[in-house]
């Protein structure tokens, strides 16, 4: 079970569940998981395009998932944020029902990008996986007070004079970044799963927000450890066991926070 | 995820209409309650309205009416005409009952056009086997929606702030002070 091609899905899924805990645990924190589920699904549209043209599918997925974040900072300014990552979501999907028309044998990769192969990493991939991880972990590192500022407290943090655009630009990037490399590699859907259910379930057990993190990582990185053995040992899809695990996850910490609050208010 | 809008059998449309009624029925009957508590959820509450029962009810007509026509014309072109005619009719018109009409207007011109366009790419490059229609509509949608941020120029508008401006010089000197 950890010998030769699982080497590598082992090293890639763990590289992907810490970039999907340290950018969900934002994600959830400024309440953009909608750009989170935009991004990388609309991404596939870049896939698509660049699969036309004969290019590097990696390629057409990184132009696209930096335009939608681009596209979804840019209407933001004028526009309410579900709106106009809604609007920049359905721009990119009809660019790639585009592309899918066009050429006539995409549709089977199309699907693949969607749920990804994880069972198929190649030893090339996981090395730019592994640096990609590295980028967006220190990106996030480096900006970690402002963003956790104007995360949690958007108007003081405006006050202090923290160009609360430029922060949500650069947050966004990282995710497209992100997501452009962990896409084809554990697909888009499972991606949007990591990154949200663990980071959930971390901040309704703490409020502390270095603890919430870490606890996001280790979530996402027991959600996928765990659904790789028992995707491995009873052969149905690692989604399935990403999604249930996610869930449960979740639900559990939602009854301890309850049962805690519960707890605290009754007279001792 | 893409569905086809060209395929449509004979014995989906009436199903369509079924549940596009529902669906608009339940927002006519709600409509007052649901424009309080879509803009001020305190008031409604004050009020006595059932703020998280209406929420579910706008929910459950939401969920219908975008499950069927997701599954009939593609989930893409159903949040594209959910979210885009309605978001360009909320900066354009004056009054929500005006939004609602100008939304389902700007969303029926689009598709319409979108289908139109797509029937004549058969004749198109580069492949001779048509456009996706989702294409089209979205293209449409969010350009019309782009279009309302355009700077507005010309004669009507600066007659307007002529007017304003001889307005705002009545009222100074109208006031006593």
């Amino acid at each position: 079970m950890f010998t030769g091609v699982m080497a590598n899905t082992w090293l890639a899924a763990t590289a992907v569940a810490v970039i999907a805990g340290v950018t969900g645990f934002f994600a959830v924190l400024r309440g953009s998981t909608f750009a989170a589920h935009a991004i990388p699904n609309g991404a596939f549209a870049g896939a698509a395009g660049a699969s036309l043209l004969g290019l590097n599918p990696f390629i057409g997925l990184a132009a696209f998932s930096v335009a939608g974040a681009l596209g979804i900072a840019g209407l933001s300014r004028r526009a309410r944020p579900d709106v106009a990552t809604a609007l920049t979501f359905v721009m990119m999907l009809g660019i790639g029902a585009l592309f899918v028309s066009w050429s006539s044998q995409y549709a089977q990769e199309a699907y693949s990008l969607l749920f990804g192969e994880v069972f198929g990493v190649s030893a090339d991939e996981v090395l730019p996986i592994l640096g990609l991880g590295a980028v967006s972990v220190v990106a996030i590192a480096v900006m970690f007070r402002p963003l956790m500022l104007s995360s949690a407290l958007p108007e003081v943090a405006a006050a202090r004079g923290l160009n609360t655009r430029r922060i949500e630009l650069a947050f966004l990037l990282v995710m497209a970044l992100a997501t452009s490399m962990t896409v084809p590699v554990v697909g888009a859907l499972l991606m949007f799963s990591l990154m949200i259910g663990p980071a959930a379930a971390a901040r309704s057990l703490t409020a502390r927000p270095v603890l919430a993190m870490t606890l996001s990582v280790v979530i996402a990185l027991v959600t996928v450890w765990i659904g790789i053995a028992a995707s491995y040992q009873s052969n149905w899809p690692l989604g399935f066991f990403v999604g249930v695990i996610g869930a449960a996850v979740f639900l559990l910490s939602r009854g301890y926070a309850a049962a805690r609050r519960r707890l605290a208010v009754r007279p001792a | 995820m893409f569905g086809s809008i060209f395929v449509i059998t004979t014995s989906t449309v009436p199903a369509l209409i079924a549940s596009a009624l529902l669906a608009l029925v339940t927002v006519v009957a709600l409509a007052r309650v649901l424009l309080l508590t879509s803009l001020s959820p305190d008031i409604a509450a004050a009020r006595g309205v059932p703020v998280r029962a209406v929420g579910a009810a706008f929910l459950m007509a939401l969920a219908v009416s975008v499950a069927l026509s997701a599954v009939i014309i593609g989930a893409v072109l159903s949040t594209a005409l959910l979210i885009g005619p309605a978001a360009t009719a909320l900066r354009l018109a004056k009054s929500p009952l005006k939004a609602v009409i100008l939304a389902a207007g700007l969303g029926v011109v689009a598709i319409w056009l979108g289908i139109v366009l797509a029937y004549d790419s058969f004749y198109w490059p580069p492949a001779g086997r048509g456009w996706p229609v989702s294409f089209f509509v979205v293209t449409l949608i969010v350009g019309g929606y782009l279009v309302t941020y355009l700077p507005r120029s010309g004669r009507g508008d600066r007659r307007r702030a002529v007017s304003e401006q001889q307005s705002i010089d009545a009222e100074q000197a109208c006031s006593p002070v």
